[in-house]
């Protein structure tokens, strides 16, 4: 099936009806209604002032967080597309090539005070993010290049082992600083939530998110080329070279923003670009826009689990993730198409 | 003309190309032959600018090539490198439309799909426009990124030029698929194409090259038409093989036979 203007209105309706769902449903049931009132006055000031409490509940605390789950997801989703268009390998998504985790290291090392504010703590916070994502994937990059080409293989294998250091070095100043609950917060790093959404929190996720989408959408023919092969595309008159540093700190920036407001969320950018491919092929102009609004629609759903599976409390939504994302991750390396080269 | 001059290739201790001057001039088909390791795909890495030189020059018409934008470049010039791999899902048809991407203004045009289906029917492979191209054969996989590389210079430009460089068109390609494509291209050099193609196949190089350059161990041992470089002498020198040259029973052109009663000895690889 290769019609993308029906797959992309079908998407874009179910990521209405998503968000909808994902601002009704909650430890407090909420009617549909009541949920359309307080959006209506709101949004377009029509209809009568919703009861405070329900305002409370659907504007302050759901809506921000639908709206910070479709960023985080659609956001992961197209870095995904772009390490996997980098790499030229569907194994590859932010998470699995360590640039989460390293994100988080950075982010958390500057949350319990070991770096210095150097801007506003609001600006800071996603640099140093951005820094530790960028150290760990320079890294791993560096280990994995054989020459000119980049060993798949080793790729994987050296984003694992940074993951895990990355991770050890987020648990050890945590559980070293005063934090009061540091069990929580250690989680929050390595495993993910959306907890924490405030409209506040929003802008700075959701410029880099829009600036990296559209990078991608104005560099979708140059992408589909890189993904034949270094070769042709240099053939094709692509500045190979500037094309794969920039998308590497295209990926860093976005991934370190949104690691910076809810942790690193693994596999959503391995599982959504996938599944997006499959319905409207491969070619960037498509893949791109589309993978946005499925991962925003993965992640609404998600994080909806996370908050109602368990009775009275919310587990973190990177459990979630991670639980549909590995056993996805091993079919996909069991495919013999997609070989180590 | 696509000019090299001079050309020098080190990298580390290895002298990978030791001052080669070659021409590709438009309307000629130039094969580069030699044993492996000669530095034939060295050499095509450097007329595509991939490679920078660490002396010489290279020269598109009369302009450095470092001179002239990379787009500006893949407009007038093609490239067929050895075969890459790719895992992901496009379609056939897909594949050859990238070969516009230096044309392109914004989306392809009607035009542009056009030339995409000419450049099919030139490979014979429009029955599988919308095949998937991972489950190609290697050798129809290879077919497809040649009319990639001729839709991409299906047109004249605008000024200058046109070039086509081929690393091993034929390789993994059967009897009748490699004449097929070295028909394509001499027919292309007809049209005023500069045609440099790296040939394994002497004799494929006697039949369709008006102009060959024998590499050995990075220095150009022979140039000129294939009838002056194809002596039995001159190839045992360079493959480490007695070979027979005859006339070609049908073709004004030499034919080239291995001398079974002698041994062969390849001749010794530089290691890098």
């Amino acid at each position: 099936m290769k019609r993308p203007w029906l797959v992309g209105a079908g998407l874009t309706s179910v990521l209405v009806l998503t968000i909808g769902a994902a601002v009704a449903v909650g430890s407090t049931a909420t009617a549909w209604a009541d949920v359309y009132q307080v959006l209506a006055h709101r949004l377009f000031g029509l209809g009568p002032a919703p009861d405070p409490i329900v305002d409370r509940i659907v504007w302050r605390l759901r809506l921000p967080r639908a709206v910070l789950a479709c960023v985080m997801g659609g956001g992961l989703s197209i870095i995904g597309v772009a390490m996997q268009t980098l790499v030229r390998n569907p194994l590859a998504e932010p998470y699995i090539l360590g640039i989460s985790s390293g994100a988080s290291a950075g982010a958390s090392l500057f949350y319990l005070g070991f770096l210095p504010p150097l801007l506003s703590k609001t600006l800071t916070m996603p640099l140093a993010a951005f820094a530790g994502g960028l150290a760990s994937i320079t890294i791993v990059y560096l280990v994995a290049r054989d020459g000119v080409r980049v060993s798949v293989a080793r790729l994987l294998l050296a984003g694992v082992a940074m993951s895990a250091l990355m991770a050890s070095i987020t648990s050890f100043v945590t559980f070293s600083s005063p934090e009061p609950d540091k069990l929580r917060a250690v989680l929050f790093w390595l495993l993910g939530s959306l907890s924490g959404a405030r409209w506040g929190l929003l802008p700075i996720p959701a410029v880099t998110t829009a600036l990296g989408l559209g990078a991608m959408l104005v560099l979708a023919r140059p992408l589909d080329a890189l993904l034949v092969g270094e070769e042709p595309a240099q053939g094709l008159g692509m500045p190979v070279e500037t094309l794969k540093r920039g998308l590497i700190v295209l990926a860093t920036l976005v991934t370190g923003t949104l690691v910076a407001v809810s942790g690193a969320i693994g596999f959503v950018g391995l599982i959504v670009p996938h599944a997006v491919r499959l319905l409207v092929g491969v070619p960037h102009r498509r893949l791109v826009p589309l993978s946005f609004v499925g991962g925003a629609i993965f992640l609404c759903w998600a994080d909806l689990a996370a908050r109602t599976a368990l009775p009275g409390q919310e587990l973190p939504v990177g459990i979630l993730t991670a639980l549909c994302g590995v056993p996805f991750f091993l079919a996909l390396l069991r495919q013999r198409a997609y070989q180590f080269g | 003309m696509l000019a090299l001059r001079d050309i020098t290739v080190q990298i580390g201790d290895a002298t990978l190309i030791e001052s080669v001057t070659a021409k590709v001039h438009s309307g000629q088909l130039t094969a580069v032959v030699g044993p492996n390791g000669a530095g034939k795909t060295t050499l095509l890495r450097v007329a595509t600018g991939e490679l920078a030189p660490s002396a010489g020059t290279v020269e598109m018409g009369d302009r450095p090539l470092e001179a002239l934008p990379e787009r500006e470049q893949a407009r007038r010039r093609a490239v067929l490198p050895q075969q890459s791999q790719l895992h992901f899902a496009f379609s056939v048809l897909q594949v050859v439309l990238m070969g516009r991407t230096p044309h392109l203004r914004g989306a392809e045009s009607a035009r542009d799909w056009e030339v995409a289906h000419a450049a099919l029917q030139a490979v014979a492979m429009d029955d599988f426009a919308e095949r998937d191209f991972p489950t190609l054969s290697g050798g129809e996989q290879q077919r497809v990124h040649l009319a990639r590389a001729l839709a991409q210079i299906w047109t004249p430009p605008d000024a200058g030029h046109r070039y086509l460089l081929l690393d091993e068109p034929t390789a993994s390609l059967d009897l009748a698929h490699q004449h097929q494509v070295l028909q394509t291209a001499a027919g292309l050099a007809a049209d005023g194409v500069g045609v440099l193609a790296i040939l394994h196949d002497l004799n494929l190089a006697a039949q369709y090259a008006d102009h060959v350059v024998m590499l050995r161990r990075g220095m150009a041992h022979a140039k000129g038409p294939p009838r002056d470089v194809f002596t039995p002498a001159g190839v045992e020198d360079v493959f480490g093989c007695p070979v027979r040259v005859i006339a070609h029973p049908t073709q004004p052109c030499p034919l080239i036979v291995p001398d079974a009663t002698a041994p062969a000895s390849p001749p010794a690889v530089p290691t890098a």
